[in-house]
């Protein structure tokens, strides 16, 4: 009988104790989601800002070959690229001579409103004269500039 | 007093989660959302100023020439510009060499520049021009390659009316040159010329002359009236070699 008072009393204690303790674990989970959540939204809202501006500046991207010689006596073949877009660009810089000889030339950084000379020398004028060279430009970004030349 | 122990607990956890719910609502995934559609905003103005800036580069329309300077061995650039934006040259390039430029041409305007100390001219070369504008435009020497000679002597540019016939309606058209010598008119060979105009588009042909001077050109479309009835002068070498009837 005693006992049986002795754990109605305890009784009375219990849902005090279990409304704090509920409360405390509500709070402690809570928190942890929302700061989860806060760190896991800021993550998403930076990757996709930073993807949007990579995919701003590769849409910005504007180059063309703006002059191509071949000079007959040093056997170079000269590529002027002129960025004329508003971001700075890397680009790689490929000839091939119809059914012929190939070079190339890779990462002339061209910044914005500037130009930038390849100088190929791969390509001999004894093995390509009077025939066509194709000119292919490609920026980092994945942009191509293409230009069509004729071997003196 | 169970029940209401029971009440109790079920209402502030409640509380506290909506709390909680409404707080990662206001403070992640809104701000979240509004960072995403800016960069979207972001991107899709650019977008435009870009289509923008691609429609201005399709519509520059540069008509270049190059002609002795008289009493000297320099020659004079003439950018014409017959577009609808101000054209803005960054580079001229002669032959293979290129130099800056700063200046604009505004539209419907011409700008002249004397190529002074740009190079020495060396006898019996041939010096082609271009320029580049900072849209990206390539604008050639509509002159063609000239020729240094000697002295202030410069040789070549074809010799030609340029005919455009824009705006008159489709149809067969006759161009009459007549070349013009002391008030007395002579027809060019193969004058007068025949040219169509398709409803497509403008309708554009060169003549080729033999010497610089007064032209009378006249373009009547065929069985109807004239549209076009001027003097038009070669000033070579004072000036272009090409001179353009826009009709």
């Amino acid at each position: 009988m005693k006992e049986r008072e002795r754990l109605k009393e305890r009784r009375a204690i219990s849902p005090v104790i279990s409304v704090i303790m509920l409360s405390v674990v509500v709070l402690a989970v809570g928190g942890a989601i929302w700061s989860f959540s806060q760190g896991a939204m800021t993550i998403t809202a930076e990757d996709y800002v930073e993807a949007m501006v990579n995919m701003t500046d590769t849409i910005s991207e504007r180059f063309i070959v703006e002059n191509v010689v071949y000079d007959t006596t040093t056997d170079i073949l000269s590529i002027w690229v002129f960025n004329y877009g508003d971001v700075d660009i890397v680009v790689d810089v490929y000839a091939e001579v119809d059914e012929g000889e190939s070079g190339s030339r890779k990462n002339y950084e061209i910044p914005s409103g500037a130009f930038k000379t390849a100088e190929i020398n791969e390509i001999t004028l004894v093995n390509s004269s009077g025939k066509e060279v194709a000119i292919k430009i490609v920026s980092r970004r994945g942009n191509n500039a293409f230009y069509r030349y004729v071997m003196p | 007093m169970r029940s209401i122990g029971t009440l109790c607990r079920r209402g502030t956890s409640t509380i506290l989660g909506t709390l909680i719910f409404v707080g990662i609502m206001f403070t992640a995934v809104i701000p979240m959302l509004l960072v995403m559609k800016q960069a979207d905003t972001f991107h899709e103005m650019r977008k435009h100023e870009l289509e923008l800036l691609d429609n201005e580069r399709l519509r520059e329309d540069l008509h270049v020439y190059v002609f002795p300077t008289s009493g000297s061995s320099d020659l004079t650039l003439r950018v014409v510009n017959r577009g609808d934006f101000a054209a803005k040259i960054v580079k001229t390039w002669i032959n293979d060499a290129s130099y800056p430029e700063d200046f604009i041409v505004p539209p419907m305007g011409v700008h002249n520049k004397i190529l002074e100390n740009y190079f020495t001219p060396v006898p019996n070369e041939f010096y082609f021009i271009k320029v580049t504008t900072d849209k990206g435009n390539i604008f050639s020497s509509e002159s063609g390659s000239i020729q240094y000679i000697s002295g202030d002597i410069w040789q070549g540019g074809i010799l030609k009316i340029n005919v455009l016939i824009s705006y008159p309606p489709a149809g067969n058209y006759k161009i009459d040159i007549k070349q013009v010598i002391e008030m007395e008119e002579f027809a060019i060979p193969g004058s007068p010329f025949e040219i169509h105009k398709t409803s497509a588009g403008p309708a554009f042909e060169f003549y080729t002359v033999t010497a610089s001077g007064t032209y009378h050109v006249t373009i009547t479309k065929k069985e109807s009236d004239v549209i076009y009835d001027k003097p038009v002068t070669i000033d070579w070498p004072s000036g272009p070699p090409v001179v353009w009837v826009f009709s």
